[in-house]
């Protein structure tokens, strides 16, 4: 879960072309839209790409990913039950 | 059409240094035959958490157009109008190369919202909560003189009190390799953004008049030339690169006038792209406001031009089918 | 006064002005399958233009090439009914001026070339292909296949282009620089913006619903249109019957966000009600508004907002006609435009297809088509990506 937690942080500063932060910047539990680290709907479709291309995972409705996409712990507990990759 | 037009300011970023007039005294001079944009320093001008979504254009376009703005003193312009030939081709070719490479599916939706050509246009009015009248041109080589035409026109009949004007065009190392292919008639290639503020109301700080701007489609040198006057023309910046495929046009119309206008060029200081007449547009206007011209732009004798410099007429071409005429007039008499 | 004088369409509803007004008439959707473009993504239904290119070369008599640029030929095959409706000699047009909203402009080819281009060993034919794909050169080759024009220019706001490039011909007429002007957009459905729309996800796999409650999302389409505008006293003078009046407009921006809109539909809002001041009418003089109303849950919820800001729940009557049409981005504010001046025409409402639920008590739009012979004035909305919205007001000639 670790790995995964690393993993998944460095590829959404990549995704999300967070410039100047790193893995160790993000907490696990914060929240990542609206306050926090202030992503917005965009970014939310562009975390459901980034499950599809790195994990095979299929989201059809954005609206999916209001509670998946809440912290970091929410996606990679998602991630870890749902990856086709 | 009974108001007057004049510009309040404006903003460069290119091959030269940002955002100054430098190039005016010291410009940069290059060897390579492509050199991309110095890059702003966006701090001032953008939050780092708007930054990581926007490619090169649009950051270079927030800064000269914030930038403009700043200097005008004018907080919300009536019109927002901007030009670009090719758009925001970095986002552009970003998605086609994922297009290429995994198909029609796991595309990134941010790439598609910043490659639209009025992505421009509208980060600008968003970024200052501007309401009013917003359009982009996109039409190869005078994209910029048709948003100068429409923001002029407006002016100038009084449907508008003033607009951020601007033209935006970035080159890729891809592109520049398809250019380098297909288009023989360049030369020196490089990027630029300028953003201006025109007004119809004219101050102490009014750079220069925007006195005519015509477009042609497909005209006789003959026509162009016919517009052309010893009174008005004396001294032309023209769109020459140094490529006769490129010059040969211009020669044509010169070699119809009745008096000698002196010539200058700017194309071998700031390079070209589908922008550059804006460009030609700043640097006629800061030649008017600082009442000299640098000996850099010359193409004829020192003595060729008048001490008095009242009027500059800018001419360029794109492809040799679209051709633009501006006439800028000193504010100083 | 700037009156319209030639109109010239081709849309999935079929090419020319009368088989669009059938089509209307007889409520015939051309919203189907994917025909002729070679995407993975059939799943989507779209309003496609049921001719093959070289179908189109054809029909233009073979002056342009089939393996060229659709948008160019959507757009050359609209313009030349135009003009040629509008009765415009060489010489008129010698002095017109030529307007063409476009995003997309060469795009079927970039994308059809870009890989063997792209490619680090790829040789410099393949990078020839993409040399003119630009859209001011799709413009360029629409304008020339029409007529030999005094200056041409291209406008790319999105979905609002086309109303733009009406809205600038309309200024530079008022402002003396011409007399006549040949405005409209044309725009080809290509892998890049469907594919960039579905990233969005905003494309419905049904067929679209504006306005219904349970809306999903959009269906695109391609097609061009352009009309002829023109100073009254040009047209009188040219022995020209005026088929409509432009009597107002307006391109506002709702400055809020790249690809949504506010809720308070704020630029819509400013767009409509300017546009019925120019023409200097009351709201309550509208007959019809012909929505943007592209099916998303989005635009029709704010362009609702917005119309409530204006009309209160006395909503004039409305419908969304990318029912029939789907949604041709670039070229819609045109097509519209031209079906608005059928309404005000034949004196007729074109439905709303694809409605069953109300969003509202008080947005309910025409779902049959209404007769309505005492129509005078119409607007025709475009709301575009980035904010950038414009509304058109057609009022009928007398």
């Amino acid at each position: 879960m670790e790995t995964l937690i690393t993993n998944l942080k460095n590829q959404i500063i990549e995704a999300l072309n967070l410039e100047d932060m790193t893995a160790n910047d993000i907490d696990n539990q914060a929240p990542l839209f609206g306050e926090g680290l202030g992503l917005d709907s965009i970014d939310a479709l562009e975390l459901i790409v980034l499950l599809e291309r790195e994990y095979g995972i299929k989201l059809t409705n954005p609206a999916e990913g209001k509670e998946i996409f809440k912290s970091i712990e929410t996606i990679a507990d998602y991630v870890s039950k749902n990856r086709k990759k | 059409m009974n108001n007057r037009c004049f510009v309040k300011s404006m903003a460069q970023v290119s091959c030269q240094k940002p955002l100054c007039d430098e190039w005016f005294d010291s410009p940069c001079r290059y060897a390579e035959s492509y050199v991309r944009a110095i890059e702003p320093d966006t701090k001032g001008f953008i939050l780092p958490a708007e930054a990581r979504r926007m490619s090169k254009i649009l950051k270079r376009t927030v800064c000269t157009s914030i930038d403009a703005l700043n200097k005008s003193g004018i907080d919300h312009p009536d019109a927002i109008i901007t030009g670009t030939g090719m758009g925001c081709m970095e986002n552009s070719e970003k998605f086609l190369i994922d297009l290429s490479r995994y198909g029609e599916s796991c595309l990134k939706p941010t790439l598609f919202m910043q490659s639209t050509h009025n992505t421009i246009s509208s980060l600008i009015a968003i970024i200052l909560k501007c309401y009013g009248y917003n359009n982009t041109y996109s039409h190869k080589g005078i994209s910029f003189e048709s948003a100068l035409l429409d923001a002029w026109m407006q002016i100038r009949s009084g449907m508008i009190r003033n607009a951020l004007i601007g033209a935006h065009d970035e080159v890729t190392p891809f592109m520049r390799l398809v250019m380098e292919r297909t288009h023989p008639e360049y030369s020196f290639i490089s990027e630029s953004s300028m953003s201006a503020m025109l007004s119809s109301g004219k101050d102490d700080d009014s750079i220069c008049e925007v006195e005519d701007v015509r477009i042609f489609h497909r005209p006789d040198p003959a026509e162009i030339a016919s517009v052309l006057t010893e009174e008005s023309d004396e001294i032309l910046i023209l769109g020459l690169n140094g490529n006769e495929l490129n010059d040969r046009p211009y020669a044509e119309i010169l070699a119809r006038l009745t008096f000698p206008p002196a010539i200058l060029r700017y194309k071998h200081i700031f390079g070209e792209n589908f922008s550059s007449p804006a460009i030609s547009f700043l640097a006629g206007a800061t030649i008017l406001s600082r009442g000299s011209v640098p000996d850099f732009m010359k193409c004829n004798s020192d003595d060729t031009f008048p001490v008095n410099i009242k009027r500059i007429t800018l001419i360029n071409h794109s492809d040799s089918s679209e051709w633009s005429m501006i006439r800028l007039k000193s504010c100083c008499n | 006064m700037i009156v319209v004088t030639g109109a010239g369409i081709i849309s999935a509803l079929g090419a020319g002005v009368d088989t669009t007004l059938h089509a209307l008439l007889e409520g015939r959707s051309g919203i189907g399958a994917i025909n002729h473009l070679p995407t993975e993504h059939k799943e989507f239904p779209v309003g496609e233009v049921a001719m093959s290119n070289e179908e189109m070369a054809a029909l233009l008599g073979a002056h342009y090439p089939e393996n060229g640029l659709r948008t160019v030929l959507l757009g050359a095959i609209a313009a030349k009914e135009a003009t040629a409706n509008a009765g415009l000699s060489a010489e008129d047009l010698r002095g017109a001026a030529f307007i063409s909203g476009t995003t997309v402009g060469g795009m079927d080819k970039t994308e059809k070339y870009f890989k063997s281009a792209f490619d680090s060993d790829s040789k410099a034919e393949d990078s020839r292909e993409l040399k003119y794909n630009d859209c001011g050169y799709s413009t360029e080759l629409i304008a020339d296949l029409t007529g030999n024009f005094r200056m041409i220019t291209t406008t790319s706001t999105a979905c609002s282009s086309a109303a733009n490039a009406i809205i600038l011909g309309a200024n530079m007429i008022k402002s003396g620089i011409v007399d006549i002007a040949v405005v409209g957009g044309s725009e080809a459905l290509t892998k890049f913006h469907l594919n960039g729309f579905n990233t969005l996800m905003i494309l419905d796999k049904e067929r679209c619903r504006p306005f219904d409650r349970d809306r999903t999302g959009i269906n695109l389409g391609e097609g061009a249109a352009y009309l002829v505008l023109e100073s009254e006293r040009s047209a009188k003078a040219r022995g020209a019957t005026p088929i409509a009046i432009l009597s107002g407009y307006a391109n506002t921006c709702d400055a809020f966000h790249q690809t949504a809109s506010s809720d308070n539909g704020e630029g819509a809002y400013l767009a409509m009600r300017k546009a019925i001041d120019m023409a200097r009418l009351s709201p309550a003089d509208i007959g019809y508004v012909n929505a943007h109303g592209t099916g998303t849950p989005n635009n029709d919820a704010c362009e609702v907002a917005a119309m409530e800001r204006i009309w209160g729940y006395d909503m004039p009557r409305f419908s969304s006609t990318k029912g029939f049409t789907g949604h041709a981005t670039s070229a819609a504010g045109a097509i519209e435009a031209v079906i608005c001046l059928l309404a005000l025409r034949h004196g007729f409402i074109p439905p709303n297809l694809g409605w069953k639920t109300p969003m509202t008590e008080h947005a309910i739009p025409v779902t049959k088509i209404e007769n309505c012979k005492n129509l005078r004035h119409v607007i025709d909305n475009s709301f575009g990506f980035g904010g950038n919205d414009s509304s058109l007001i057609f009022s009928r000639y007398e």
